[in-house]
């Protein structure tokens, strides 16, 4: 309402932009890993910033910005996934996870180790990238948000609109699961893997 | 009965590669893995993975701060001529502001649920923001009572029924403070509850379900797309509002979580 009735003034501007500026990159960041495509993830940056803009006004002093700005993409992330994909949940994703984690269980975490030194994988990004694209959405988003965020587990929580717990249990299943994966394309390489 | 040295530290692992353990924990994961060789390896994979992921390439295209600006410019001018246009406009304004401030006082009384739902909309919009972030339900009432809102709040448990607490703020209500908190489900459904003193007699008279079982009374509104269930609690009164959810959700949410004075 405060901005409707006063002209913006350029220190209102200037201090939006000291603030939320030095965020764009792992805003980006994260925007990429949520959409797949860079110019939607330009679109969502964008989108973010125009909203946290007009809302600037309430924004609290000493509140923490990284966490604010991280929580209205994030909403508008969800909102747009949930309009594309409003259909019934048959079984919960956390227990789809736990009966494929027992699939993918590493029994040997040292072999697991070696074998990610192993010269003969480049281990290129992008084979990093797609596996945590094909991460169940709850980890990918916990992985995305710490990982390449780097938020903490409490501005992720908030961003994510979940316990700290369960933040920190859906980043470890979700660490742990891509681990498992990378397994998988070493095997496919045609190392021995255990 | 196993020894500490001897269990496997699970999560604490990451916790150590996040550099979020200190004193006693650390030192007992550090014993353990000492020992441990499947341990080490988990550890040196969970820093691997870490690493490789923030050597992801990641390209920042390089137009993108430059139309972030000029979004900003566009919204800035179009607040410009927003101004521009009140002012020219200003006298008629004022005395549509009259005509529209005692048309208010007048119905006053309607405009509980829309507030509601205007609080509800802020919250899933980012434009308000939790002042304590918490999943906790004790540790916000604890809040809210060195806070000073001037009544006992009861932060409900909706984990049972997927809602995760976020957190709470202090707000306004019905010009007095109030306690706002909010629930998030796991499919992104947003849930708020607020609680503030007052009465029901306060709200609309009519355009509402009234639903009264086992000495509770829940009156029901819509606003838009926003589903509100008000009841009293005593000197307070409470509504859910949420709109994700079908309507008799949030109905069955405030008669499961209520406490009425009877």
């Amino acid at each position: 309402m405060r901005a409707s009735l006063t002209a913006p003034s350029s220190r209102h501007r200037d201090r939006f932009e000291s603030l939320a500026l030095p965020h764009l990159a792992a805003l980006h960041r994260v925007a990429f890993g949520l959409t797949h495509h860079s110019a939607d993830a330009a679109d969502l940056v964008q989108e973010t910033l125009l909203r946290a803009y007009r809302t600037f006004a309430n924004f609290a002093p000493g509140t923490d910005e990284k966490a604010w700005l991280f929580t209205i993409l994030y909403s508008i992330a969800a909102n747009k996934f949930r309009t594309r994909q409003r259909r019934p949940t048959e079984v919960s994703i956390e227990a789809l996870e736990e009966q494929r984690q027992r699939a993918v269980e590493i029994a040997d975490w040292r072999g697991q180790e070696e074998m990610l030194g192993n010269p003969r994988l480049a281990w290129e990004g992008s084979e990093v990238a797609r596996a945590l694209a094909d991460l169940p959405e709850p980890f990918r988003v916990a992985v995305q948000l710490v990982d390449l965020g780097e938020l903490s587990y409490e501005e992720a929580a908030a961003a994510a609109g979940c316990p700290v717990g369960t933040l920190r249990s859906r980043l470890f299943r979700g660490r742990r699961r891509l681990a498992a994966q990378l397994r998988e394309v070493a095997r496919a390489a045609g190392l021995p893997v255990s | 009965m196993m020894r500490e040295a001897e269990r496997h530290p699970g999560d604490e692992l990451q916790m150590l590669l996040d550099g979020r353990l200190d004193g006693d924990r650390r030192a007992a994961v550090e014993d353990h893995l000492a020992g441990c060789d499947g341990c080490r390896g988990e550890l040196e994979t969970l820093r691997w993975l870490k690493d490789r992921l923030a050597r992801i390439p990641h390209e920042l295209p390089s137009d993108l701060q430059g139309r972030i600006r000029a979004a900003l410019d566009a919204e800035d001018a179009a607040v410009d001529r927003r101004t521009h246009r009140l002012w020219r406009w200003l006298p008629a304004a004022a005395a549509v502001l009259a005509a529209a401030v005692t048309l208010l006082l007048a119905v006053r009384r309607d405009d509980f649920p829309a507030l509601a739902a205007a609080h509800l909309r802020s919250i899933e919009e980012g434009a308000l923001h939790v002042q304590r972030v918490t999943g906790e339900p004790a540790v916000l009432e604890g809040w809210f009572a060195s806070a000073g809102v001037g009544f006992d709040v009861h932060v409900f448990d909706l984990a049972g029924m997927d809602l995760r607490l976020i957190g709470g703020s202090v707000g306004r209500f019905a010009g007095g403070p109030s306690a706002l908190f909010a629930y998030r489900s796991g499919d992104g459904v947003l849930v708020l509850c607020e609680m503030y003193r007052g009465s029901l007699a306060d709200l609309p008279a009519g355009g509402h379900r009234r639903i009264r079982e086992d000495g509770l009374v829940v009156r029901v509104f819509s606003r838009g797309e926003a589903t509100l269930a008000f009841w009293q609690e005593g000197p307070v009164v409470c509504y859910l509002a949420a709109s994700g959810l079908p309507s008799n959700q949030v109905t069955a949410l405030a008669f499961a979580k209520a406490e009425p004075i009877r």
